[in-house]
């Protein structure tokens, strides 16, 4: 019984429940690698000797404090049942109860969490809390003979609770301790054995700039704990560890085919398992040439680009071996493509709470360690391909780091671009704006699907390595030829031979010839296509290993009818893990034993035996499964020709299994659906042909979720509503009532959703998708409706401008933002009114055009540009209307004539002014805008000062406010900084910072201010204005670069400073500059050529720069 | 030593049956340039690897290559007890040299008597030595070729034994093929550190495919592989199934496949 123990503590989640005996248990107990511990103990000890070099313990006291990482080992969760409370005698009964009742909920959430897979092992104790009632109480919820509760020292006799559950086979007890059971199964190998010495075991070694002296840089592994539940840093244990005996070698080649889609198998490259594609000489020059050019502006990340089975995967685990072993610059290999490191924002009651990212914070101390061990640039690999959008999640990773001045270069992966797809509609145009704007932001390169000299590779892998026989390999060939497209054919024969020759041995099969070993597999899995027998392999393999976990037992003893039923929920299993793994989705594995209709231990391990799937574990420490690669998965799809209708009915069945998760916060299983749902859906171009014939089921099913089992998840509701929109909204065959009436029912469904929000809290991702999904549907009605209600619009921009205040980046809420003017423009009759709509317009993209250079760079927002500004070019009447706005009290007309002029000009604020004639229009402009007569409206008129702040800089400095690059020098005349200052105390005066530094104008005038007064020498003013620009870290993270310098008349204003302190490491420091008096000033150490960094020496000739945080003191050259 | 005797005998007994293994992975020590004492106890080890790492199914075993021979009339009695004087004189030099040899322990004193003797046969000088620390340096050279003869006496009498052993197999007389099986399978059976390594392996495997550290509590692994073995009744039956379907392996494979199937199914 208990080597059974032994072996599911190897495959399963494993909490520990123990109370104040605590302190009898061994280290060795203490210190194994538990998923969970909870404990009724208060005392703080027991925290400190859980605690390790390979763990960082959270405490948690109450439910609302479980996190989804709830199970990491690495962040171990230690549950205070007691919530941090004592039991005394000076307790009352009713705070007893208290205590009590929150143990009970604590418990509760533990057990739901190991419901599916997981065990308790609990150290038995006479607890007067943890009561054998209590016990009983909890875990009578589990399932019956799956023994997932464990107690150990447990003597007690005739205990009818306890009794109770060891009858229904849920509780397992062991007279003697767990001391004596971990004492008896985990050996100290380790101790004994092991021969590393004390610094391998705290550290990894690696190689920094040590291409010519080999030298060994360490780094410390508790640097490492927080990165490795999503990324690893190469080092030379992890490459060199694995020691394969000759005979092994076909056994680990299995191995590496089979699991290389799951993670990086680095001991496969050192003993040359990795088959080299053709593309991989053109990744490898292009990385190392990026990788000399860090530091430089504009030196963009790499993208691996290819459709799936192209290898990209081995490529890139491939590429991070090969400059590893040169030694120069040290690798980080991100494995997770689903992993966060972004800054999440709960919103609830309107809200906000920032929570940043725990992964982002931990890389980026990781590559500063790597950098202050001498690292001239990491390089960062992350094998991201999915249909998530993840080279957006690469781009803005990048730009964070980079943003964080970090040294690094960039590799990612994505899936092609399907650009033969036909593009119709004007959704379609916005998210392929929404890609391609993206895409342009990689240096890119192609992973094609040609075999070259693949096929050698392989036989010489097969023939050298794996011992094969020459005409062994020419036979797979002629099957593959066969086939020729499907290369996955040769695949299979040779995961065939490689199991044949290892693990058959002498027995019936491995005297099969290949031919016959296809005759011989059965031919009862329905799968129609004769031609496509690997999947016949693979499933022979699969239903083998079922019946071997004892799941499948097709015996006679079953009745027709069950075994009728159990076929099914084995079809629907594979199958709905087929549709997700074609998106490269892996399904939960308690989701998939739901769908499977059977919970037993001992599927997880059969199952991780077979070619065909492959079982790992998510950041959080979840298992979850798939189907090998997303082309196995579409093949077996092709093979058991299922249709997309028969693919939507997986889905459904999906909804119809899937549990909110809400136990323990993660939504596993509803983020799978919902992702599924998003990626076949009406906005993805790539598949909607595909699967719009199923689209109103899906909504069936969704509605089904929110009425009938009353399941309000977010994203899933979000889903619906763009769904309706998109099925029966834009549908134009349908009658225009129909569609009215389906475009008010989505509506009052988001409404309904946002209301519960507001009260249960959501991320403010998910709340703002919803609001543009929303607006989207309203704005859709309103052109139904044709309505003209300018209430209706106000509300509608505003929530827009709300989810752009959240997120600077959603270029949806942009596109639909535009789009809504646009409409309530072209709806509009009145003239006076319209002209107010194009000056709010026009204010947008000016905010647009300053701060969101992606965004502003895309052809679909430069086409939105020309439209709306087309409309200035038919207001000839605008001027007749100046006078008569600005008598009521608005400057729309006098921005507009200034938009027009400047327009007719071609001046862009972002060029540099040239030549007579724009000259001359900016001072017209200028004119205009600071006339006596409406000095009052401009005054109050947001676009109207940001026009005139730039024709100002314009006029008097000639080049732009921004240029490319940094460090920029200005050329104006004290009055000129006079007068801007003016204009943004102005703009102060009238509308003031606003509400969480989201404006982006705000920022900019605020950052004009602080450079007005640095140049009139208001030092102290200057800095206390930067400290009000609050750095928005979460979504734009730009790169901190310094702007403008100093100037007077062109040339940089010098200064001299007293260095105060240096930090070698990190080559930076604290320098006072008198002008600045009490605030040391930062400088980075190579940008003051000089080697002498005491404290107190004096340096002259200094140069001082305004960044969006802080003045640096720089030297722009040596002197 | 030999090495060329070596090869050829290990093709002889290729030729006789694929899973007669002898000498595999032999790897002897380097002895090029080395002289006197050195090369003696490096002569030693060498020979020590082969009757007790290599090959303990050709002597060392109760039941052994060397009793099949005499059984068979391959090799006289006389001849076999050479080989086994030879393998001991072998281990007493060996067990010597690589321990502490308290002279109050009973083995040690025997040991001791047994290794005086041959020093003293093998040199021949006027006065007796006690132990090898009382070898003059210019006497070592013939304690060198008193092993080197009798390491090429012991492959000729092997060789000659397989010569006999293969007319026999081309006369159609199979006895010896069984009885060989019977006793090679003990052979392996008995190799307790094969095993554990073999076991090792499996584990480590396990390990890698499960995405854990590649030593990952190796010991427990084995203990539970032994476990499942203790339950299937392993036993070297299991090793004689397996080496009758002839197909040609190293004694390392053949222990791997047979127990990775006991475990895995």
């Amino acid at each position: 019984m208990k080597n059974n123990l032994y072996a599911r503590m190897q495959y399963e989640k494993v909490i520990l429940l123990v109370g104040d005996n605590y302190k009898c248990l061994s280290n060795k107990v203490l210190n194994y690698d538990w998923n969970m511990v909870a404990t009724t103990t208060p005392d703080s000890n027991f925290s400190i000797r859980l605690d390790n070099d390979s763990r960082i313990i959270r405490e948690i006291e109450s439910k609302n404090d479980m996190q989804d990482n709830l199970l990491n080992k690495k962040n171990l969760h230690l549950i205070r049942l007691l919530g941090g409370k004592e039991i005394t005698d000076s307790l009352t009964e009713l705070e007893i109860d208290d205590i009590s009742s929150n143990v009970l909920d604590l418990l509760t959430r533990i057990v739901s969490v190991i419901k599916e897979t997981g065990i308790i092992l609990i150290e038995n104790s006479n607890d007067t809390i943890l009561t054998s009632k209590l016990i009983r109480n909890v875990f009578k919820s589990l399932y019956e003979n799956q023994s997932q509760v464990y107690i150990f020292n447990y003597t007690n006799s005739d205990d009818i609770y306890i009794d109770d559950l060891i009858k229904k086979g849920i509780i397992t007890v062991y007279k003697e301790s767990l001391n004596s059971f971990f004492d008896e199964y985990f050996l100290d190998y380790d101790e004994e054995n092991n021969d590393d010495e004390e610094s391998d075991k705290k550290s990894v070694k690696l190689y920094i700039n040590a291409e010519k002296t080999n030298q060994v840089t360490s780094i410390s592994k508790r640097e490492l704990l927080e990165i490795e539940n999503f990324a690893i840093l190469l080092n030379i244990n992890l490459l060199k560890t694995v020691k394969i005996p000759k005979m092994f070698y076909s056994k680990y080649f299995e191995l590496f085919l089979k699991n290389s889609a799951k993670e990086p198998q680095w001991y496969g490259y050192e003993y040359g398992f990795n088959i080299t594609r053709s593309y991989e000489e053109e990744l490898y020059q292009k990385t190392q040439s990026h990788l000399s050019n860090v530091g430089k502006v504009d030196n963009k990340q790499l993208l691996l680009e290819g459709q799936t089975g192209t290898g990209k995967s081995i490529a890139l685990a491939a590429l991070a071996v090969k400059i590893f072993n040169e030694r120069k610059y040290p690798v980080i290999f991100i494995n997770n493509p689903e992993i966060n490191f972004y800054l999440e924002i709960e919103y609830k009651h309107k809200n906000l709470t920032k929570k940043w990212s725990q992964s982002f914070n931990a890389l980026d101390r990781l590559i500063k360690s790597l950098e202050n061990n001498g690292a001239k640039a990491v390089l960062i690999i992350w094998d991201t391909s999915s249909y998530n959008s993840g080279a957006e999640k690469c781009y803005r990773l990048y730009q964070a780091l980079l943003a964080r001045g970090r040294k690094i270069f960039m590799v990612s992966t994505s899936y092609e671009n399907c650009n033969n797809i036909t593009n119709t509609g004007e959704s379609d145009d916005e998210n392929n704006a929404a890609q391609e704007t993206l895409i342009e932001k990689f240096d890119k390169c192609k992973a094609k699907i040609e075999i070259t000299n693949e096929l050698i590779q392989l036989r010489d892998i097969l023939e050298q390595k794996c011992g094969m026989e020459k005409n062994e390999f020419d036979n797979i060939i002629k099957i593959y030829k066969k086939e020729k497209k499907n290369f996955l054919y040769l695949f299979y024969q040779v995961f065939r031979f490689l199991r044949k020759d290892l693990s058959n041995g002498v027995y019936k099969e491995a005297n099969l010839s290949l031919d016959e070993l296809e005759k011989f597999i059965s031919t009862d899995f329905r799968i129609h296509n004769e031609s496509n027998n690997v999947f016949r392999i693979a499933f022979k393999e699969v239903e083998d290993k079922l019946i071997k976990a004892g799941i499948i037992n097709l015996g006679k003893e079953i009745p027709s009818e069950e075994k009728e039923k159990i076929r099914i929920s084995k079809e629907n299993f594979v199958k709905c893990v087929a549709v997700c793994s074609k998106f490269k989705l892996k399904m939960p594995y308690d989701f998939a034993l739901r769908l499977l209709k059977v919970y037993d231990q001992e599927i997880i391990k059969e199952l991780s035996k077979t070619s065909f799937f492959v079982i790992d574990d998510d950041e959080y420490g979840n298992y979850e499964i798939s189907i090998r690669t997303p082309l196995e998965a579409d093949m077996f799809l092709q093979a058991k020709e299922m249709s997309a209708m028969e693919q939507i009915d997986c889905i459904k069945i999906m909804l119809s299994e899937m549990k909110t998760g809400g136990e323990y916060g993660q939504c596993r299983e509803a983020k799978l659906c919902e992702s599924l749902i998003r990626i076949i859906g009406p906005n993805n171009r790539s598949n909607k042909y595909t699967y719009n014939s199923g689209y109103k089921e899906i909504i069936g099913q969704l509605e089904n979720l929110r009425i009938e089992r009353n399941i309000w998840v977010p994203i899933l509701v979000s889903q619906e509503i763009t769904y309706i929109r998109e099925v029966y909204g834009r549908n134009k065959r349908t009658e225009k009532d129909k569609r009215i009436e389906w475009l008010k029912k989505a509506i009052e469904i988001a409404d309904e959703l946002l209301e519960k929000i507001e009260k249960e809290g959501t991320t403010i991702g998910t709340r703002n998708a919803l609001v543009v999904e929303a607006a989207n549907s309203k704005l859709l009605l309103c052109e139904l409706q044709e309505t003209t209600d300018d209430f209706y619009y106000r509300e509608l921009k505003r929530n827009l401008l709300e989810v752009i205040k959240y997120d600077s980046q959603d270029f949806h809420a942009y596109v639909t933002f535009l789009k809504a003017c646009r409409t309530e423009y072209a709806n509009e009759q009145d003239d006076l009114k319209k002209i107010k709509l194009l000056e709010a317009m026009c204010l947008r993209i000016d905010e647009i055009l300053l701060e969101n250079t992606d965004i502003a760079d895309s052809e679909y927002f430069q086409t939105q540009v020309t439209n709306i500004y087309a409309y200035l070019k038919n207001e000839n009447i605008v001027e007749n209307y100046i006078d008569e706005l600005a008598d009521n009290g608005s400057a729309s007309g006098i921005y507009v004539v200034a938009r027009k002029r400047l327009n007719d000009g071609k001046i862009d604020f972002k060029h540099e002014l040239k030549g007579d004639s724009k000259y001359e229009i900016c001072e017209n402009v200028y004119d205009l805008l600071t006339n006596k007569k409406y000095k009052q409206v401009v005054v109050e008129s947001e676009a109207c000062q940001y026009t005139l702040l730039n024709i100002v800089w314009l006029l008097n400095n000639k080049k732009p406010m921004y240029e490319d690059g940094e460090c920029w020098k200005t050329n104006m005349e004290e009055e000129v900084w006079r007068k801007l200052l003016n204009i943004c105390n102005n703009y102060f005066l009238h509308f003031g910072m606003k509400q969480s530094n989201v404006y982006k104008f705000d920022r900019n005038f605020k950052y004009i201010q602080a450079l007005c007064f640095a140049q009139l020498k208001q030092y102290d003013a200057c800095v206390s204005a930067l400290k009000e620009i609050e750095e928005d870290s979460s979504m734009g993270m730009k790169r901190i670069y310094v702007k403008h310098l100093i100037c007077d008349n062109g040339i940089t204003r010098k200064f001299n400073g007293k260095i105060i302190n240096y930090n070698e490491t990190d080559r930076s420091g604290k320098i006072a500059i008198e002008e600045f008096r009490r605030t040391p000033l930062y400088f980075f150490g190579p940008n003051l050529y000089t080697s002498n960094f005491k404290k107190g020496t004096i340096i002259k000739n200094l140069e001082i720069g305004l960044s969006f945080i802080s003045p640096k003191v720089i030297k722009s050259e040596r002197v | 030593m030999e090495n060329k005797t070596i090869l050829e005998i290990t093709k002889l007994a290729k030729k006789i049956d694929a899973n007669l293994n002898l000498f595999e992975g032999y790897n002897p020590k380097n002895i090029a340039g080395k002289k006197d004492e050195i090369l003696f106890w490096r002569e030693i080890v060498t020979a020590y690897g082969i009757f007790c790492d290599i090959d303990r199914v050709q002597i060392k075993e109760n039941k052994n290559l060397f009793t099949l021979f005499v059984k068979f009339n391959l090799i006289t009695i006389k001849e076999k007890q050479f080989v086994l004087t030879f393998y001991r004189e072998i281990s007493y030099f060996r067990s010597w040299f690589c321990h502490n040899n308290n002279s109050e322990l009973y083995y040690v004193t025997r040991k001791a008597d047994n290794i005086k003797n041959i020093l003293n046969e093998v040199i021949k000088v006027e006065y007796e030595i006690n132990s090898p620390e009382e070898v003059r340096e210019k006497d070592w050279d013939k304690l060198c070729s008193y092993i080197k003869m009798k390491f090429s006496k012991y492959l000729g009498i092997l060789k000659k034994a397989l010569d006999g052993w293969m007319n026999k197999k081309n006369e159609g007389i199979t006895e010896i093929d069984k009885e060989w099986y019977k006793i090679y399978s003990n052979a392996l059976f008995n190799d307790n550190e094969l095993k554990q390594n073999i076991l090792a392996e499996m584990c480590k495997y396990e390990n890698i495919n499960w995405g854990r550290k590649a030593d990952y509590n190796i010991g427990t692994g084995i203990k539970l592989y032994e476990g499942t073995l203790l339950e299937k009744k392993y036993s070297s039956e299991n090793i004689i199934t397996y080496l009758e379907n002839g197909k040609k392996m190293t004694s390392y494979a053949i222990m791997y496949h047979v127990l990775e199937k006991l475990i895995s199914t």
